[in-house]
């Protein structure tokens, strides 16, 4: 089969792996309502609070499930393309961290109190964002980003916020740690439609710009020079995929609180799959982090009924393991 | 003219690797580069293909200011093979597509029939089709060279830079290598300009060698005028002895061992 044939395959196959994983997260539950028997009873004309179950509470989450995942995602495998490095994700560059330390900083002075249901959200965002300007701003010399710098700095700039957030959790109040804490874990618990809109919209506003820069990312491959004599702009590349994926995962940070790993695992698996061309690589990202995300979630939400847990534990233990596995796997068949 | 160097100084930060460099590369020459490490000789390319910007001088590229051209401009005038180690998991033939980047329709997702037939016509006259299929990381070094040959032609140059081309090949693909960039440059007319350590090689190849000495440009004629003893053991600090060779009037130079080893300076 060629080149375009298998692309198509797989495309087709992840396409419908997202669609199979949003039913199924969608007739499953701590309510015990499945999908069919809303349908059944809303033909027979009955069953509202099962379709409001299904429309109000689960689909949101779905929805936002494909946003996040699609996003942190389709950023790593960015990021990862732009400083060849599998390293790199919006995780390991401390924009998570800063999130949290915006959430937290919000939550104590009352901030978010004040600017009602989109307080959280905001603050997250203007943490993220603030985190990523300083990145650059750091790591960067005579306006060059380097990739040992900015893995570095972005670590220490990580643990920086951690420490920052712990201390604000030990002197802040019960009822401001609660909100706090609930963010960092990480939920896909966010129902309010218009956010989710927001999100979805912004994510697929953010694979399609992607592909502008489809052929850089493959030119990049070869190292940076390289990519210059291909006719890349290198620094102008840099920046602007930088500031995307800044604001896709700030975006995605700050709704979703801090979801770990499935911008390093999804992407990593997915080169091994459909190859390092980022024309399929992108978008394939970004299916496989949506249907990763969902299930991680579904799984959160029914495994230790009726506790629902935190699904960035669940990214993170599965998603660990699994790049584990994959890494020493990968060892033995001969070095990394 | 294809490629002029005016007065050209550039370097890295604060550190000044080459200085007021002039030179002039006629469309169609076959230029070797030579001197010493650290003589400035893949800076010499690197200012040459704007990867680094002149502190001082211009460079002209057929009589444009290159600061004034795009990078997708100069990359469907100019190819470079690099000096790789990249372990790359990629098919060849996608490896060799790459090249098609700067001519490619710029917003076409999928290859297209020009740029497959362009890839597969650089892979042919590089003798690699039939390991079209195969990863780069399976092939040997001498595959791996033809192969990042093979894309710089894809890219459809008129001028070729290679940064020492046959470093880690063993004589028979040092040569196979040599014998196709001297093949496009009499067919194709491509103006070559290739970095070689082998003064020999560059002696067999070269109708123009340019001799760098810690960034300054030592000497620029054919070999026979640039490889002489007197210059090869200023500028290399290592006596050699130049013999007329059997095959060609090309000057061949052997190295001397002093006993006690290099003489440090």
């Amino acid at each position: 089969m060629n080149r375009h044939g298998t692309w198509a395959l797989a495309l087709g196959v992840l396409v419908a792996l997202l669609l199979g994983t949003c039913l199924f997260s969608l007739s499953v539950g701590p309510a015990g309502v499945s999908l069919f028997r809303a349908a059944r009873l809303w033909r027979e004309g009955m069953g509202g609070t099962h379709l409001s179950i299904i429309l109000d509470i689960r689909l949101p989450r779905v929805l936002l499930g494909v946003a996040v995942g699609g996003g942190l995602s389709l950023s790593g495998v960015v990021l990862q393309g732009l400083f060849r490095n599998p390293l790199v994700e919006p995780y390991t560059l401390g924009v998570s961290g800063g999130a949290a330390l915006g959430v937290a900083v919000s939550s104590v002075l009352g901030l978010s109190r004040l600017s009602g249901p989109y307080g959280i959200p905001l603050a997250g965002f203007a943490g993220a964002l603030c985190a990523i300007f300083l990145l650059q701003a750091l790591s960067s010399k005579r306006g060059i980003l380097s990739v040992q710098g900015l893995l570095l700095v972005g670590v220490m700039l990580s643990f920086i916020c951690s420490s920052l957030v712990l201390l604000i959790m030990s002197i802040s109040r019960l009822e401001d740690l609660h909100g706090i804490l609930f963010w960092i874990i990480g939920s896909l618990g966010e129902t309010d439609w218009f956010l989710v809109k927001l999100a979805l919209a912004a994510m697929i506003t953010g694979l399609v710009l992607s592909y502008f820069f489809c052929f850089d990312l493959n030119a990049l491959s070869l190292g940076e020079e390289e990519a210059l004599h291909l006719g890349i702009n290198v620094e102008r590349t840099k920046k602007m995929l930088f500031i995307l994926t800044s604001l896709l995962t700030g975006l995605c940070v700050s709704l979703a609180g801090a979801i770990g790993f499935v911008g390093l695992v999804v992407p990593h698996f997915l080169r091994l799959i459909v190859g390092p061309d980022h024309r399929i690589l992108l978008v394939s990202s970004f299916l496989a982090g949506a249907v990763f995300l969902i299930m991680s979630d579904t799984l959160a939400r029914t495994v230790a009924l009726p506790i629902e847990l935190p699904v960035g534990v669940v990214t993170g233990i599965v998603g660990g393991v699994l790049f584990i596995y994959a890494l020493t796997r990968k060892t033995r068949a001969g070095g990394l | 003219m294809m490629i002029e160097l005016r007065h050209v100084s550039c370097g890295y930060g604060e550190n000044i690797v080459l200085g007021d460099i002039t030179v002039k590369i006629n469309e169609g020459e076959f230029v070797g580069v030579i001197g010493p490490n650290g003589s400035g000789k893949t800076t010499l390319i690197r200012v040459a293909t704007k990867v680094i910007k002149p502190t001082a001088g211009e460079v002209l590229l057929e009589g444009r200011d290159l600061s004034a051209m795009g990078y997708r401009q100069l990359a469907t005038r100019v190819a470079v093979v690099g000096t790789i180690d990249r372990n790359m998991d990629m098919r060849t033939e996608d490896l060799v597509l790459l090249g098609r980047i700067p001519l490619r329709e710029r917003y076409r997702l999928l290859d297209g029939k020009t740029d497959v037939d362009a890839a597969r016509q650089a892979m042919r006259v590089t003798g690699l089709l039939h390991l079209k299929d195969r990863p780069v990381s399976t092939l040997s070094s001498g595959e791996r060279q033809l192969a990042f040959v093979a894309r710089a032609l894809a890219q459809e140059p008129k001028l070729l830079f290679l940064d020492e081309p046959t470093s880690h090949l063993d004589i028979r693909h040092q040569i196979g290598l040599l014998d196709l960039v001297a093949k496009l440059n009499r067919e194709k007319r491509l103006t070559i300009i290739t970095i070689l350590h082998d003064l020999n090689l560059a002696s067999q190849y070269c109708a123009r060698l340019l001799l760098l000495d810690r960034g300054t440009l030592h000497s620029d004629g054919p070999p026979e005028s640039v490889l002489t003893r007197e210059t090869i053991e200023k500028v290399y600090r290592t006596p050699v002895v130049i013999l007329n060779g059997p095959s060609s009037s090309k000057p061949f130079i052997r190295p001397v061992s002093r006993e006690g080893g290099l003489e440090s300076d």
